[in-house]
């Protein structure tokens, strides 16, 4: 069946067209998903209040819901807890996972993840500093941990960037990788030298560094989001960009791509918005490598649908694990990167394993 | 002499690790449009080296490339693409995307940020897919496709670039016998129909003798002869070049071949 290549090429811009089906259905999952999570905790909401109450605070749409009465103490634990950890929880998951397809595209490498330049260390160590020295005062809406680990978190990308000179090529990109790897142990044995003389606080960091967003805030929101969207929005773009860096620099380069540039950029951009996350939330491992392998395992390989998928998906997986995180053991939390490497990893093994039997059959 | 379409290689030394000997050594040829040149030479010739300097991935030391009379360092790699294409020996990527996708990238330097392919691109990707042979491959998903059906896609890719040149490195020699005739003989066709200008470095003497219109010779990276195909691949010459004896052989119908002999005179075969 020799179609001619031109009506070929229509058939593959109409494939195209499940993009933004995909895109809907998984908005309409997360936003039903985002109404549960409302209603869920150790004061339960009915579905139908909780709806309510964020319909409430949409304009247009307010108008359109019977107004209800619904006692204030639910609307401080909607609007004051309950919501600002759960928007917070997912445009982390977003980031998280974005950040991983970009670097695994960039990096080419299917292990990498968004931790892997050693900005995770570096955030720890900085929590770590402010914790033992008792700082009470952050700045930018932030705590002293969260603003000293974001600070962090940029020294190490600097001196990651240093490190090679601020170049881009395929040289300095595996050096990046190593000095970040190098950082990364660097920073763990000061972060275990600090720990040797302030048992107290052993515990304290050790919680910080499983993540959790038990301390999610308006305020935290309003430092998150203006780091978030700009970089994210700019990641979620460079679809077609990265699907020529695939075959390497050179090949890039003679399509039109100057992939040094481009690689240098897309790097610093991730690892801001890296830094952002864990500055809100701790280190919160697996969403950024695991997302980007699901939707490969899906048959998403090509970038320009793989980056708006792995935001909406991470946000939808980090929810999850949040609400769960909240829920599960209460009162009690659990710090939410023990949920998603409990539940994400036996089914990341099976979707592997699964994968293997069949490409051997 | 440096025509405004022609590329033109200045006296270009290159040198990559100073404590070792360069590898180009005031290197200069010219390449005009609508030539299948063959780069020919021993390993470690320069072929390679030379090929790279002429698509901007490595800087000369001293001399200098002219791309259609401009310095090549003036250029964009955006712009560069549309003077040059590149044909890999193999592509480091086993890209994960249908063949379509592939061949499509192909148009990325003439396309705004986000804008769709139109109908002058669509075109440009039909003809390239027809010429390359590319029909039966066009939806599959290009990781599973065998080394010779990729080259040939990636060689619709070059095509598709719509560029003054098509530079390949060794584009053939892992390919069987028909993949290497169909791919060198649609660049062939190419090269007559639009005009295109081909540099390719080969390794194989005979195949440079089917379809090489211009022949550079290179030797410890040097150019020792550049010209008419006829005039440069001589059996003196080539054995001399190769430190191996080779002979011009003719078959009944006015070809002629090269065949290399099992051991040479000069060196002592039983040691081999």
């Amino acid at each position: 069946m020799a179609h001619s290549p031109d009506t070929q090429i229509k058939q593959v811009n109409s494939h195209q067209v499940g993009l933004a089906k995909i895109m809907a259905l998984l908005v309409v999952v997360f936003f039903c998903l985002l109404v549960f999570a409302v209603s869920l905790g150790p004061s339960s909401l009915s579905a139908r209040d909780s709806f309510h109450l964020l319909a409430e605070k949409i304009p247009l749409i307010r108008k359109l819901v019977p107004s209800l009465e619904i006692a204030d103490k639910y609307r401080v634990i909607v609007y004051q807890l309950r919501l600002p950890r759960i928007l917070l929880s997912s445009l982390t998951g977003a980031a998280l996972a974005l950040v991983g397809s970009v670097f695994q595209a960039v990096f080419r490498n299917p292990l990498a993840d968004p931790h892997i330049l050693g900005i995770s260390s570096g955030a720890a160590l900085g929590a770590t500093i402010a914790m033992v020295s008792g700082l009470g005062a952050g700045a930018l809406g932030l705590g002293a941990v969260g603003f000293f680990a974001f600070i962090f978190a940029l020294a190490t990308i600097w001196l990651v960037y240093l490190s090679v000179g601020f170049a881009g090529n395929d040289q300095a990109i595996t050096s990046m990788l190593l000095v970040g790897v190098a950082l990364g142990t660097l920073f763990s044995a000061i972060i275990s030298l600090i720990m040797l003389f302030n048992h107290d606080e052993v515990s304290r960091v050790y919680m910080w560094t499983l993540g959790s967003f038990n301390t999610a805030s308006w305020d935290k929101i309003r430092f998150f989001v203006p780091i978030f969207l700009p970089c994210a929005f700019a990641l979620i773009l460079q679809g077609r960009t990265l699907n020529l860096l695939l075959a390497g620099e050179e090949e890039a380069m003679s399509l039109g791509l100057d992939a040094a540039k481009i690689r240098k950029r897309l790097i610093l951009l991730s690892s801001v918005l890296v830094a952002a996350t864990i500055a809100v939330s701790g280190i919160i491992g697996f969403v950024g490598l695991v997302i980007p392998q699901y939707l490969r395992v899906l048959g998403q390989h090509d970038l320009r649908r793989q980056l708006p998928l792995a935001g909406l998906a991470g946000a939808i997986f980090l929810l999850l694990c949040d609400t769960a995180a909240r829920t599960l053991l209460s009162p009690l939390e659990i710090p939410v990167g023990i949920i998603t490497s409990l539940f994400g990893v036996p089914y990341f093994i099976y979707v592997v394993v699964r994968q293997r039997r069949q490409a051997s059959l | 002499m440096p025509q405004d379409s022609c590329i033109s290689v200045q006296k270009v030394s290159w040198q990559p690790q100073k404590s070792k000997p360069p590898i180009l050594k005031e290197v200069s040829a010219s390449f005009s449009p609508g030539a299948f040149t063959v780069l020919l030479g021993p390993n470690g010739a320069g072929k390679t080296s030379l090929l790279r300097q002429i698509l901007g991935f490595i800087r000369p030391q001293s001399g200098q490339i002219l791309v259609a009379g401009h310095d090549i360092r003036s250029y964009s790699r955006r712009d560069l693409a549309k003077e040059i294409a590149y044909l890999p020996q193999s592509s480091r990527s086993s890209y994960e995307l249908p063949v379509s996708e592939v061949i499509k990238m192909a148009r990325f330097s003439y396309l705004k940020p986000f804008e769709q392919l139109g109908p002058q691109d669509i075109a440009a990707v039909d003809e390239a897919v027809a010429r390359s042979g590319c029909e039966q491959l066009f939806h599959q998903n290009f990781a599973q496709l065998s080394g010779g059906e990729r080259q040939r896609v990636l060689c619709a890719r070059a095509m598709a670039q719509e560029s003054r040149f098509i530079l390949l490195d060794e584009p053939v020699s892992n390919l069987d016998l028909k993949y290497q005739h169909t791919i060198l003989a649609a660049l062939k066709n190419l090269v007559q129909d639009k005009g295109v200008g081909i540099i390719c470095v080969m390794h194989d003497i005979n195949l440079s003798q089917q379809y090489a219109d211009q022949v550079v010779l290179l030797e410890d990276g040097q150019v020792v002869a550049q010209g008419p195909r006829q005039e440069i691949l001589q059996a003196e010459r080539l054995t001399q070049v190769y430190g191996w004896p080779l002979d011009l052989v003719q078959d009944g119908e006015g070809n002629s071949f090269f065949v290399s002999r099992a051991t040479s005179p000069s060196s002592p075969g039983h040691l081999l």
